[in-house]
């Protein structure tokens, strides 16, 4: 219990709007150990990003408990949650709206500094620790010294997105939520990325909740895979169980639209009917009643529970409940 | 994984000087400072060009009227009085006018706006429906009524000037904060625990600047028409203060007999805003990093 | 009304008389297309060539700035000018030569010889024109129906991608994104192009739906029977739709071949990279194989091949001279100097 890093208990998160209330996020609960990568995966509008956003309260959730390094945090004021800040830090999917335009890269790299006690000495001195900290970091991610002075749209999405990892990595946290880091840039720049993730997660010993759409991504990097559907875990897995033995209708139905690079003989796709609904006013049932080619009487009745099914596997779904019995 | 060998650092040029080298490239910018720089001078130093008592107020009753020419080159008024003089004098008015009301409007409004804009609900609505109120009133009207009411001199009429200035303030910078706060780098800010004053001031602001700069810059001139209109009307500077408008209002009865009494201060009022919009333009172009090339 | 049927009836005979007959409904003769500006001249495409036999699929992959979309724009005469400017190049369509049209001739044929797929469903439908009327409209554009008729018709495609017909009367923004895309493509069918160019269509879908836009678009280029080229990044969407592939970097066709071809018998090192730097779904790797470095600037190309900047198997003979095309079958060619020498051969990672 204690030697999680991170605990989510029935995180929820409404959003109030004219139409109703969002059910964004819907009673998530996962716990991760340090060193480890959680994968969140899921279509758009399926709420994985408001759950990390929520997890570092950049949202502050309706319901839940978030326990972080053993600590409630949810309750925490803001002096407090400050301090944590230092410990866990976001890396966002855009590069091109996530650093300020008029901040040359060295800047952005030395902004965490000035709130948080970093740099010892004082006066010219300090100067000279600040830009030997960018150097340094700079030289951690991958960028060009001769940079430091440029702005970021001077360069390109790698690059950017290389800042932003500089950017977090500066306050050495423990946690790092990554939301999409990868899905805005060409494939060959997306592996540069990956691999320095993987790299700076070796030798720093981070922690990560890898948030993604592409599922190919976190077979590469997660130990562990949450799989979301309109703001609920409707499977969780490690990551080889969940790729050999996938249970819940909706991610065999993930696994099997994945295009592959590889030409295949036969298609075995389930395609799925219909898109996902609005996540207003959701009946109690089976959140994926609707696209889903097994639903029966009793998927209706009432949202069904995550359950254990196999040691540390995890599904949310009737007919899988059924089978084991 | 391979590291980009290049390990010299790009020299940090002063912000001042690379803002000034962007500024140069603009051309039109460059002639609108020179005017501006130049109007300035005459503003300060008008008082040593000029002698206020026998230059510009002294009346010369022979000599009314007279078309331009190599003595009086914008020729002179109706009690014979040297317009060139008059009109070089009334810079210091009309400039100071335009200037301080859109200062004063702004260092209000821009707050107000930024507030607004970033806390949003309820604040927002009580903030915006003021706003609101001041709004359906025409700005002219509006200067109308408090210069009546304060009675009319040169300060009131900066006051008044600047209390319509502030709505106009007020919704463009929330309008742009609006924008500028759904940035993923102002999460980002949050995330390594930016305290919320320095994000609205260090990562909101800056990046709502050029449309802050736009509306300011033509407020500017619109403050020194509204000015001359109001000096026209007889609500702005008393005579025989050489105000542009109040040159111009002078100007009215003799229209047809005198067509450079109300040519030189017109074009005076049209280079003057000409002038600011084009400087307001280049420093829009200078402090946007994006537009450097 | 009448004069304007009378102007269609004139322009399609004035066509047809242009026409010449051939196998291959595009065929792109040494196309450079560069964008000329005072400070700079971005060369966009340099010089390809690629023929498209009727009723086939090509792919054409290649990463962003790679002359993808400059290249199919240049297949409609669509190259924004200026600053675009076709330098070279015999471009052919159904046996139409499309430079050597007028603007009205242009105009016939876009739409109803060859039409397009946007990526983006969000932008490419006008927000205040209901979808019904928007597949309208181009449907009177090119053929002498009456709005009744062209309504019918319409009605009758939303039916065929999938969308009930009686939603035609609703506007865009009252639709998903995976429901507006398949109005996008309801729009590029309704006059039944031969040629169809999808610019990235499932880029900003998610999964399952591409799934669904990718069998729907499968289905209906056969029920057509009209040929395909299919911009984009993915090569699993190319795995899926494809029958042959071009990859392109930096404004080159650096590979050219059937999918098997192409996806098994790799030939060009940047086709390999790529395929080294995917995460591969049945296979945990360890470690991700990216390709070194950015794709040069397009408006400071480097002499010979622009690829051996970044290229691990690249020689001084590399960046002296153009690169050497090597045909290894009929249907099979890479650009690479490399092949120079006969014993060349690239490693793609183990699959297995």
């Amino acid at each position: 219990m204690t030697d999680n890093i991170l605990e989510v208990r029935e995180l929820t998160k409404y959003f109030q709007t004219k139409k109703g209330s969002v059910h964004a996020v819907d009673h998530v609960s996962f716990s991760l150990k340090p060193g480890k990568t959680l994968g969140i995966v899921g279509e758009s509008g399926c709420g994985k990003s408001t759950t990390g956003r929520t997890i570092l309260r950049l949202i502050e959730p309706t319901s839940g408990e978030i326990y972080f390094d053993g600590q409630e945090i949810t309750h925490l004021p803001p002096a407090e949650m400050k301090k944590l800040r230092k410990d866990m830090q976001i890396i966002f999917q855009d590069p091109f709206s996530s650093l300020d335009p008029r901040m040359t890269v060295s800047e952005l790299i030395a902004e965490p500094l000035k709130y948080y006690p970093i740099l010892q000495s004082r006066g010219k001195a300090r100067e000279q620790e600040k830009e030997r900290f960018v150097l340094e970091l700079m030289d951690t991610v991958g960028l060009a010294p001769r940079l430091y002075n440029t702005y970021p749209h001077e360069l390109d999405g790698g690059r950017r997105q290389r800042i932003g990892i500089a950017r977090a990595l500066a306050l050495n946290p423990k946690l790092i939520v990554c939301d999409e880091p990868v899905s805005a840039l060409d494939v060959s720049i997306q592996a540069q990325i990956l691999n320095l993730l993987q790299e700076l997660q070796e030798k720093r010993g981070l922690t990560y909740i890898f948030i993604t759409h592409n599922l190919s991504v976190v077979n590469h990097f997660a130990d562990e895979i949450a799989v979301m559907y309109l703001g609920s875990i409707v499977e969780k897995a490690p990551v080889q169980e969940l790729f050999a033995h996938p249970l819940h209708p909706y991610t065999q139905a993930l696994l099997g639209a994945i295009p592959v690079p590889e030409i295949r003989k036969e298609r075995q796709e389930i395609e799925l009917q219909g898109e996902v609904v609005s996540p207003i006013h959701l009946p109690d049932e089976c959140r994926f009643c609707k696209r889903c080619p097994h639903c029966e009487d009793r998927c209706r009745q009432g949202v069904p529970p995550l359950r254990e099914v196999k040691p540390g596997h995890f599904v949310a779904c009737r007919k899988v409940e059924n089978e084991q019995e | 994984m391979k590291k980009e060998k290049d390990t010299t650092i790009s020299v940090k040029e002063n912000r001042a000087v690379e803002i000034w080298r962007q500024y140069r490239r603009n051309k039109g910018a460059m002639v609108g400072l020179a005017i501006l720089i130049l109007l300035i001078l005459v503003a300060i130093f008008a008082d040593v060009i000029w002698d206020y008592n026998t230059d510009i107020i002294d009346m010369r009753i022979g000599n009314r009227l007279a078309p331009p020419s190599w003595e009086h080159p914008f020729g002179t008024d109706n009690y014979g009085r040297d317009m060139f003089a008059r009109i070089g004098y009334g810079t210091r008015y009309s400039l100071l006018i335009g200037f301080a009301s859109v200062l004063i409007g702004t260092l209000i409004g821009v707050p107000i706006g930024a507030i607004s804009g970033y806390v949003g609900g309820k604040v927002d609505n009580v903030i915006m429906r003021i706003v609101d109120t001041f709004t359906i009133i025409p700005s002219l009207l509006m200067t109308i009524i408090l210069v009546s009411v304060l009675g009319t001199n040169l300060f009131n009429l900066m006051i008044a000037l600047s209390i319509s200035t502030i709505p106009v303030m007020t919704r463009i910078t929330r309008a742009s904060v609006m924008v500028a706060r759904n940035n993923d780098y102002i999460e980002s800010a949050r995330a390594i625990g930016a305290p919320t004053a320095t994000i609205l001031l260090k990562h909101v602001l800056p990046n709502c600047f050029s449309p802050i700069l736009v509306q300011a810059t033509l407020r500017v001139g619109s403050s020194i028409i509204s000015a001359a209109g109001l000096s026209y009307i007889g609500l702005g500077v008393p005579l025989p203060t050489p105000e542009w408008g109040a040159l111009l209002s002078a100007s009215k009865s003799f229209i047809i007999k005198a067509q450079h009494m109300c040519l030189f201060p017109g074009l005076a009022i049209m280079i003057t805003v000409m002038v600011i919009n084009l400087v307001g333009d280049g420093l829009r172009g200078a402090l946007d990093p994006k537009l450097k090339r | 009304m009448f004069k304007k049927q009378q102007n269609r009836v004139r322009i399609a005979k004035a066509l047809e008389t242009k026409r010449t007959s051939t196998p291959y409904a595009v065929s792109v003769e040494d196309l450079t297309v560069h964008y000329v500006t005072s400070k700079e001249t971005v060369k966009a495409v340099n010089g390809i060539s690629f023929k498209l036999p009727k009723k086939r699929t090509l792919g054409i992959v290649g990463e962003t700035g790679a002359g993808k979309t400059t290249a199919m724009l240049s297949l409609m005469n669509m190259v924004p000018d200026p600053p675009g400017k076709i330098i070279s190049g015999n471009i052919q369509v159904g046996g139409l030569d499309i430079r050597g049209l007028s603007q009205s001739e242009l105009k016939r044929v876009r739409g109803k010889e060859i039409a397009m797929i946007f990526q983006d469903p969000m932008t490419s439908l006008n927000p205040v024109i209901t979808v019904g009327d928007q597949i309208a409209e181009s449907l009177l554009l090119h053929q002498d129906i009456s709005k009744q008729e062209a309504m019918e018709q319409a009605r009758g495609m939303l039916a065929k991608v999938g969308i009930d017909p009686d939603r035609a009367g609703e506007y865009p923004h009252q639709f998903s994104g995976g429901m507006r895309q398949r109005v996008g493509i309801a729009i590029a069918l309704a006059c039944k192009p031969s040629v169809l160019i999808a610019d990235e269509p499932t880029s900003a879908l998610d999964v399952t739906i591409q799934a669904q836009i990718l069998h729907l678009m499968r289905e209906l280029k056969e029920e057509n029977d009209s040929s395909m080229i299919l911009i984009t990044h993915d090569l699993g969407v190319v795995a899926e739709l494809c029958d042959d592939v071009a990859v392109m970097y930096a404004g080159n066709i650096v590979e050219y071949g059937t999918l098997e071809d192409v996806f098994n018998h790799t030939k060009h090192p940047y086709t390999e990279g790529l395929f080294n730097s995917l995460p591969n779904i049945h296979n945990r790797v360890s470690k991700l194989q990216p390709i070194p470095g950015l794709m040069p600037d397009p408006s400071k190309l480097p002499d010979g091949c622009a690829f051996a900047p970044r290229c691990p198997y690249a020689t001084e003979a590399c960046k002296a001279q153009a690169p050497y095309i090597k045909h290894f079958s009929e249907s099979h060619l890479a650009a690479c100097t490399a092949y120079h020498d006969e014993a060349f051969a690239i490693k793609r990672r183990e699959t297995e």
